[in-house]
C-alpha cells in the first residue's frame, strides 16, 4: 500500500509496470455506466399506460409515469378528442393553468398531443383528498374530528391566496368549490380545475407577465350556457342581468366554500337544481348556524364573513379576495393566542349577544322605516338597504374582536382557580379591552381585586359589571368591599383582626381559600399571618372539637405545638410558614409536603399518619427528628446528614 | 490513504493543481508533495540517478515548484507535467554538472561513465518517458486505492491476469472456476479504470 509515510524508494521498487495497460484502457473506456442518460435517450414514449383515477364531464385524469422525470404524474385527457371545440377549450385550460405559478395552484408540467393526435396535459399528482370529501367525512363522523375550525381556516386562507394570485394575473376561476380543492397529506392545498377560468381585460398588476389574449381565451366559454356548480356559483353566473362576472364572482364562491367549512354543507343545497338556481338568484342563503347540524358550533364572526361574501349584489360583497382574506386573518389573530376550549361562558355570551344584535337591528329598521315613510319610494328602499349594510358591517368588525372576550373571561376564571391572581387580572383586563360591554369580564376583574384585598378597584369593577351585582357571591363581596375600602389603600393588606371577620363570612366556601392564599403569599406581618393561620387551621379541621394549640414565636424561633389534636388531618394552610420547631405528634396528619417546605430545625412526628419522610429528611436545617420506632423502623439518612433521629 | 482529502477534492470539484495555485496553502501543498514526490523520484531513478541523489533532486524540484506554481499559467495537464519534467531535467543536469566539477576538483576525472544520465537523453525523450511513468504510477496508485474494496484473493487473481496469466491456468492455480476469474477481472478492471480516470483528472 502507498502511504503518506512510505519512502519513494519503496514505491519505485514495487511499481508494477504491467498495470500500465489499464491506464490506456481507462482512457479509452469513456463509456461510464449512464443508466439515466441511456434511459432518457432510449425513451421514445414519454408516457406509458396510465390508471384512471378520476373523471368529470369533459375529461378524465390518469395516473401515469413520466419516463423522463421518472415520477408519477396526473394526466388529463379528453373523453371526446374528436370535438375540435372541446380540444381547444381543453388546451386553453392547460395553458391558463400553466401560466399560474403559485404554491396553491396545481402545477402543469407538460402539454402535448399524442401520436394519435389526442391532446393531453400533465400535472402534479397530489395525494390526499378533495376538500369536499374531507367535509363529507367531517359531517358524517359522530366523534369530534381532528380538524378544528382553525385548521379549516388555514386551508381556506390558502385557497384565498391562490385566488388572489390568479386575480392579480387577470384570471378568474369561476368554478371554485370544495370538489376542486385538493388537500394533500403534507399540508398542500391546491386549487384545481381551471376549466371555466376566464381572462379579464384589466388585471391589477403585471398584465404583461402572462400573455393571454382575452379574446382568444374567453370566446369558448361565451356560448350562453350556464357554467359553474349550482350551490357555489354566484347569482351573476346564472342571471347575467345581475352583473358581469368579475373578481367578486370568485369572492362569492369563496364565501360558499367558507360556508361549507362552517356548516359542512353548501350554502344552497337542494336536490332540485332549478330550485337551487332560483334561490341563488333570489339570494336566499340561510346563515350556517341555522343549517349546520345542532352539534356543530359555528363561529358567529366567521358566519358573518361568509354571509357578506355570499351577498346577492356584487357591491355588497367583499370587493376583493384580499378583503375577505383580511377578515379571516383577523379572526385567526384573535384566537391564535387564546385557549382552544370554549366553555359555557362563551355559549352564554354568544346567546346574549345574538339577541342584543337582533333587537338593535329591529330598532334601527323600525326607525328607518318611519323615516322612510316621508320619503319617496325609491329612497325608502335605498335607505333601508344602506342601513342594513351599515349594521352588517359594524356588527362584523365588532364581533371579530368581541368573540374572544368570553374566552378570556373563562381563562381568567381558570387562573383564579389555580390561585394565579396576577394572570387572572391580566386576562380579565384583556377581556374588557376586547369587549368593553362584557359584564362578566368586569365581574371577574372585581372578584380578583377583591381576593387581592384591593377593595377600591374591586368596587369600581363591580360597578361596571351592572346586573351581575344581583348575583351571589358578588353582592356579598360588594358589601364587604364597601365596608373595607375606606380602611386602607389598595396596596396594603388588612390586619388580621379585620381580615379574619371577612374569612368568617365565607366559611366553607371556595372564596375563603382564594382570600387566604393571597394573604399567605403577600403577608408582611408574621404575627398577623399566624393569627390568620390559626383561624384557617381550625376552619380546615372542624372535626377537632377541643383544640390544643400552642404557637410561640419571638425573634429567634417560631415554634408550633399542635400535638394531641387527635383528629386533626389538614395542615395545608401552614404552608410557607417559617416554623423551626414543629410538634405534630399524636395527630392524623399525612401531608408530608407541607412539612418538607418548612425551615425546620426540630420536628416531632410520633404517631402521625405520615406515610413517608423521604422529603422531610432532605430539609437542610433539620437537626432533631423525633419519630416512633413502630412507624419508621429503618430510617436511612442521606449522606452527610446532620439529623439526629430520636426514637420514642 | 488520505480519504478525507480525496473527498474534499470531490466536493470542491477543484483539482489539486488548481487548489495549489489558488490557495497556495499548507494543506494543498502537503497533498501535492504526497502525490508528486514519488513521481519525481521515479523519473530520477529512470534517469539512472541513485537513491540518495534522487531524493536530493526531489527536494530541489519541490522547492522550485512551490515557488513557481502560484503564478503558473497552464491550460493543459500535459503541459504541467511537461514543465515538471523540464524542471526535474534541469535539476538533474545542474546536479550532474556540479558532480562533474566536484569530481574534477578532487581529481576523480574518471568518474563512472554510466553515471551520466542526462547527456544521453534528450528533453523530448525524457518527457515521453515521464509521461509513461506517470501513467504507470497512476495505475499503481489506483490499484492501491481500490484494494480495500476487494478481497486479497480477487486482487491476486487480477494481478496474475495483468501479468499475462490465462484465466484457465489461474483458475487451476487458485482453485476457482474460470468463470469466476473473468468475473473478478471485469469487476476489478471497471473499478480500476474508474479510479485511474478520477486520479488523472484530480492530479493531472
Amino acid at each position: 500500500m502507498v502511504t503518506r509515510e512510505q519512502e519513494s524508494e519503496a514505491v519505485f521498487e514495487t511499481l508494477n509496470p504491467t498495470l500500465h495497460q489499464y491506464f490506456n484502457l481507462a482512457a479509452e473506456d469513456t463509456e461510464t455506466p449512464q443508466p439515466i442518460f441511456d434511459d432518457i435517450v432510449a425513451n421514445e414514449e414519454r408516457y406509458e399506460q396510465g390508471v384512471l383515477i378520476n373523471q368529470g364531464g369533459m375529461k378524465k385524469i390518469l395516473k401515469i409515469t413520466d419516463a423522463l422525470t421518472g415520477r408519477p404524474v396526473a394526466m388529463a385527457q379528453l373523453h371526446d378528442p374528436e370535438n375540435t371545440q372541446k380540444v381547444e377549450r381543453f388546451l386553453r385550460e392547460a395553458r391558463l393553468t400553466a401560466a399560474l405559478e403559485h404554491p396553491n395552484i396545481i402545477p402543469v408540467y407538460d402539454i402535448g398531443i399524442t401520436e394519435e393526435g389526442n391532446p393531453f396535459f400533465t400535472m402534479k399528482l397530489v395525494g390526499g383528498q378533495s376538500l369536499s370529501k374531507i367535509l363529507k367525512e367531517l359531517s358524517s363522523s359522530e366523534t369530534k374530528s381532528d380538524l378544528s375550525t382553525q385548521d379549516l381556516m388555514n386551508i381556506f386562507l390558502k385557497i384565498c391566496d391562490a385566488t388572489a394570485y390568479a386575480h392579480s394575473k387577470g384570471i378568474l376561476h369561476l368554478d371554485l368549490k370544495p370538489e376542486n380543492i385538493r388537500v394533500g397529506d403534507f399540508g398542500e392545498v391546491l386549487v384545481c380545475d381551471w376549466g371555466l377560468a376566464k381572462v379579464i381585460d384589466s388585471p391589477d398588476e403585471e398584465p404583461a407577465d402572462i400573455d393571454l389574449d382575452p379574446c382568444l381565451y374567453n370566446d369558448i366559454t361565451l356560448d350562453g350556457v350556464i357554467k359553474g356548480t349550482p350551490g357555489f356559483m354566484a347569482p351573476e353566473q346564472i342571471e347575467f342581468k345581475l352583473g358581469d362576472k368579475d373578481k367578486r364572482t370568485d369572492v362569492y364562491a369563496l364565501g360558499g366554500i367558507l360556508y361549507s367549512l362552517l356548516a359542512l354543507r353548501p350554502p344552497i343545497d337542494h336536490k332540485d337544481v332549478q330550485k337551487t338556481l332560483d334561490e341563488t338568484v333570489e339570494g336566499k342563503v340561510l346563515p350556517p348556524s341555522q343549517t349546520a347540524s345542532a352539534s356543530r358550533e359555528v363561529s358567529l364572526s366567521l358566519e358573518a364573513v361568509a354571509m357578506k361574501a355570499l351577498r346577492l349584489n356584487q357591491k355588497d360583497r367583499y370587493q376583493s379576495v384580499a378583503e375577505l382574506r383580511q377578515e379571516i386573518y383577523k379572526w385567526m389573530g384573535g384566537f391564535a393566542t387564546d385557549a382552544e376550549n370554549a366553555g359555557f361562558a362563551k355559549s352564554l355570551w354568544l346567546l346574549l349577544k345574538r339577541h342584543k344584535a337582533v333587537s338593535l337591528l329591529l330598532v334601527i329598521i323600525f326607525f328607518s322605516s318611519i323615516f322612510a315613510v316621508y320619503k319617496i319610494k325609491e329612497n325608502e328602499k335605498r335607505a333601508t338597504e344602506a342601513l342594513a349594510l351599515y349594521e352588517e358591517e359594524k356588527k362584523q368588525t365588532e364581533i371579530l374582536g368581541r368573540e374572544a372576550s368570553p374566552r378570556l373571561v373563562y381563562m381568567s376564571k381558570q387562573a383564579l382557580n389555580s390561585f394565579e391572581y396576577k394572570k387572572a387580572l391580566k386576562l380579565a383586563d384583556r377581556a374588557i379591552d376586547r369587549d368593553s360591554k362584557n359584564l362578566f369580564a368586569y365581574a371577574m376583574k372585581g372578584m380578583t381585586h377583591f381576593y387581592r384585598q384591593e377593595f377600591n378597584q374591586a368596587l369600581a369593577a363591580f360597578k361596571l359589571s351592572g346586573k351581575f351585582q344581583k348575583r351571589k357571591p358578588y353582592d356579598k363581596m360588594i358589601v364587604i368591599a364597601e365596608q373595607y375600602a375606606p380602611l386602607k389603600p389598595d396596596e396594603s393588606l388588612l390586619r388580621s383582626k379585620d381580615f379574619i371577620p371577612i374569612l368568617q363570612q365565607f366559611r366553607d366556601k371556595p372564596e375563603i381559600y382564594k382570600l387566604f392564599r393571597y394573604e399567605a403569599e403577600k403577608y408582611t406581618s408574621l404575627q398577623d399571618h399566624i393569627d390568620v393561620c390559626k383561624f384557617m387551621l381550625k376552619h380546615n379541621n372542624p372535626q377537632v372539637k377541643k383544640w390544643k394549640l400552642n404557637f410561640t414565636y419571638n425573634d429567634e424561633t417560631t415554634s408550633l405545638n399542635i400535638a394531641n389534636n387527635r383528629k386533626m388531618t389538614n395542615i395545608g394552610c401552614l404552608r410557607n410558614l417559617p416554623i423551626d420547631n414543629l410538634n405534630i405528634s399524636h395527630t392524623e396528619i399525612w401531608q408530608e409536603w407541607v412539612i418538607a417546605e418548612m425551615p425546620l430545625v426540630e420536628l416531632n412526628i410520633r404517631n402521625t399518619n405520615l406515610k413517608s419522610i423521604d422529603d422531610v429528611l432532605k430539609i437542610e436545617t433539620l437537626r432533631k427528628l423525633i419519630v416512633s420506632k413502630k412507624q419508621f423502623p429503618n430510617i436511612k439518612l442521606p449522606e452527610g446528614s446532620e439529623i439526629k433521629v430520636i426514637y420514642k | 490513504m488520505g480519504m478525507s482529502a480525496e473527498q474534499e477534492q470531490y466536493n470542491t470539484r477543484e483539482t489539486l493543481l488548481e487548489r495549489i495555485r489558488n490557495q497556495h496553502d499548507d494543506k494543498s501543498w502537503e497533498d501535492f508533495v504526497y502525490y508528486y514526490k514519488h513521481f519525481i523520484y521515479i523519473i530520477c531513478r529512470r534517469m539512472n540517478l541513485n537513491h540518495h541523489d534522487s531524493e536530493e533532486i526531489v527536494q530541489k524540484v519541490l522547492v522550485k515548484v512551490w515557488n513557481t506554481l502560484p503564478g503558473f499559467e497552464y491550460d493543459s495537464r500535459k503541459r504541467f507535467r511537461g514543465w515538471l519534467c523540464q524542471v526535474t531535467g534541469n535539476c538533474v543536469k545542474d546536479f550532474y554538472r556540479y558532480q562533474k566539477r566536484q569530481s574534477q576538483k578532487i581529481e576523480q576525472a574518471s568518474a563512472d561513465e554510466s553515471y551520466n544520465p542526462i547527456d544521453k537523453v534528450t528533453m523530448p525523450d525524457m518527457i515521453e518517458i515521464a509521461e509513461k511513468e506517470w501513467e504507470t504510477y497512476i495505475a499503481n496508485m489506483a490499484l492501491n486505492n481500490i484494494r480495500g474494496k476487494f478481497s486479497d484473493k480477487v486482487i491476486e487473481v487480477f494481478l496474475k491476469l495483468s501479468e499475462g496469466g490465462t484465466p484457465k491456468t489461474i483458475a487451476v492455480e487458485m482453485d476457482i472456476p474460470p468463470n469466476t476469474v473473468s468475473v473478478y477481472k471485469k469487476r476489478v478492471t471497471a473499478k480500476l479504470c474508474e479510479e485511474i480516470r478520477r486520479l488523472n483528472i484530480e492530479l493531472g
